[in-house]
């Protein structure tokens, strides 16, 4: 019986049994074993055919290049959004500043359509008021005729008709005065209320033609800008994007950047032409002689019963004011919010160049870590689409709110101006 | 008769088959990739075309008191014709800048007296009605993709809204109705 102790023989030919008793010496047992396993595992013939394998390369080739296209995909999409947004703040701002222009013109011309009328109503008064002055100083001499033999006759069938028009000039006066007191208050109303309807639907058109609420956009282009500059507030990000999510319910989608260029530069004139100054002698002679010549025939009844109605008897004719001058040009802005990219592929980590790849939590950690960080820009936004701020001028043409022509004011937009100091070039346009 | 065999038409223990099978679907794998990044970028090009699409119809609208045709829009924005729609609508209202109303609403039509908006698709906006884009194929539907989400994904679309530029009361006919439709307009856009 074989033992463990038995001496071996060099020129003996070991067979290939494992029951041998040679095969169990302490120095072959682990090299034997491992023979074993792998003759009962076909491993060695499996490692050896593993070298030529290629069963398997080209789909992982293919998933490769699928995961290439796929990041282009990606990519082309996020420009493309990035482009859209520039243009879509581009025609926000454009919508925004041509409304503004057109409630300025609006403005301009229901200002002028008011001085037309006012013009027209002042002509017609003079015109009236000296007549009925005259027919009053005529009712005087009539009065005086009444007493000439023959005269007197046609004179006081005369005289109860130029009576009548006597008794109209304090209804002249005063209604002249009452159109007046009710006009101006028209257009003061009107020089007031068309900055707010010019903001107002310049926001609408701006909302209405795809911007984001103002101040958030601003508030990130900031940021934007204040990273490509390299300048870091500390804390700004995080405060932007706190107060953010808050700022998005102020309902301002457009804004001048002058406030003050909203308003109509218009002001009321003072003038001694006619018919804005009509002067009172017409109508205090006119009062005299009515009094002595129509007396008999109403005219202080008249007279009395326009000055209940508010009508000022000390003061006859008018010294009248009208609205004149024009609006100046305004620049808008309107812009668009920084968005995350597609599919949120800046969190996947294991794409986030410049990061450490010995941490232990490098493929765990994919939430809330921006693509190409640190590495491909210094910024850290490589695929976020950018907030975009653009801006547009508009100005009203026409001519200007005058005394008295034509209604043509138009609202119409012009090169970017940033103040009236650099008007006539085009000084920045940032989107 | 005993044949001899040629050594070289022996079959041969190799993988080529597994390879062939692969790139049969890698290959189509990757073309089929390949269809959706061109067609991507297709519509992503048509997409801003179609913003300034959008821009030019309501701008026309609002300041010429004209409105672009589809053939006109194709010609001048659009490499495909016959593949654009536009419409116009009454634009948002005071009351829309306190709500989450956008100019993408559902229905567009009776553009009234301004502001106007103006709505431009490109691509399939109907699948149901598709008579040519892409391909025939399209016509119908794909599994476990509803029919709305499939327009979606063959329709790009922009919008914008002008006021009524041309319109800047220079009458008194114009001032006055211009008055009452602007006070109706932002009553109703509050209810």
């Amino acid at each position: 019986m074989a033992t463990l102790t038995a001496i071996p023989d060099p020129s003996a030919t070991v067979p290939q049994d494992d029951t041998h008793p040679r095969m169990v010496t302490h120095g072959n047992v682990m090299n034997r074993c491992a023979q074993w396993i792998r003759a009962r595992l076909g491993l060695t013939a499996r490692l050896a055919a593993l070298r030529s394998d290629e069963r398997g390369s080209m789909m992982l080739l293919a998933a490769m290049m699928v995961f290439v296209a796929t990041i282009f995909a990606v990519i082309a999409f996020d420009t493309n959004q990035a482009i859209y947004n520039r243009i879509i703040a581009q025609n926000a701002v454009d919508s925004a500043a041509d409304s503004a222009a057109l409630w300025q013109a609006r403005g301009c011309n229901l200002l002028q359509l008011l001085n037309n009328l006012h013009y027209d109503v002042d002509i017609a008064a003079a015109v009236a008021e000296s007549v009925a002055a005259a027919a009053c100083v005529a009712s005087v001499a009539l009065r005086v005729a009444e007493n000439i033999p023959y005269i007197g006759v046609v004179a006081k069938a005369i005289r109860p008709f130029t009576c009548i028009a006597c008794d109209l000039l304090p209804v002249i006066d005063g209604a002249q005065q009452a159109f007046y007191e009710i006009l101006m208050p028209i257009q003061e109303a009107i020089v007031q209320v068309t900055p707010f309807l010019a903001f107002a639907n310049a926001n609408v058109c701006a909302k209405g033609s795809g911007a984001d609420p103002l101040l958030s956009s601003v508030l990130d282009a900031v940021s934007s800008i204040l990273s490509k500059l390299g300048l870091s507030v500390p804390g700004f990000d995080s405060i932007a994007g706190a107060i953010s999510g808050g700022l998005d319910w102020v309902p301002i989608y457009a804004a001048p950047i002058d406030p003050s260029s909203l308003k109509l530069y218009v002001e009321k004139k003072d003038t001694d032409d006619l018919p804005w100054d009509f002067p009172s002698w017409v109508g205090e002679a006119g009062d005299i002689a009515g009094q002595i010549g129509c007396s008999d025939y109403g005219y202080p009844d008249v007279k009395d019963a326009v000055e209940s109605a508010g009508w000022d008897s000390d003061k006859w004719g008018w010294d009248d004011q009208y609205y004149f001058g024009n609006p100046g040009f305004m620049t808008w802005i309107a812009g668009k919010k920084k968005y995350n990219e597609i599919l949120g592929l800046g969190n996947l980590r294991w794409l986030n160049g410049g990061k450490n790849p010995g941490e232990v939590d490098y493929m765990l950690g994919q939430r809330n870590v921006r693509m190409y960080w640190d590495s491909v820009t210094s910024s850290g936004n490589a695929l976020t689409i950018p907030a975009f701020i653009a801006l547009a001028s508009s100005q009203v043409e026409g001519t200007p709110v005058i005394s008295h022509g034509d209604v043509n004011a138009a609202g119409k937009l012009i090169k970017v101006y940033f103040s009236s100091s650099t008007e006539g070039e085009t000084f920045l346009i940032y989107h | 008769m005993r044949l001899r065999t040629n050594s070289s038409l022996r079959r041969r223990a190799t993988c080529s088959g597994q390879i062939i099978a692969e790139s049969c679907i890698g290959v189509a794998l990757m073309t089929f990739t390949w269809i959706l990044l061109v067609f991507s970028t297709y519509m992503g090009t048509n997409y801003i075309r179609t913003a300034m699409a959008a821009r030019h119809a309501a701008w026309m609208k609002g300041a010429q008191g004209t409105e672009a045709s589809t053939a006109q829009l194709d010609q001048w924005f659009f490499y495909d014709s016959g593949l654009t729609k536009v419409e116009y609508g009454k634009g948002l209202g005071f009351g829309d800048l306190f709500s989450g109303t956008t100019g993408d609403r559902a229905t567009y039509g009776n553009a009234g007296n301004g502001p106007f908006l103006a709505r431009v698709t490109f691509g399939v906006a109907d699948t149901n009605s598709l008579n040519k884009f892409p391909f025939d194929l399209l016509k119908g539907s794909l599994p476990f993709v509803p029919s709305p989400l499939l327009d979606k994904g063959l329709s790009v679309k922009s919008w914008c809204q002008w006021d009524e530029v041309s319109n800047t009361w220079t009458s008194w006919a114009d001032a006055l109705s211009g008055i009452w439709n602007s006070l109706t307009s932002a009553v109703s856009s509050f209810f």
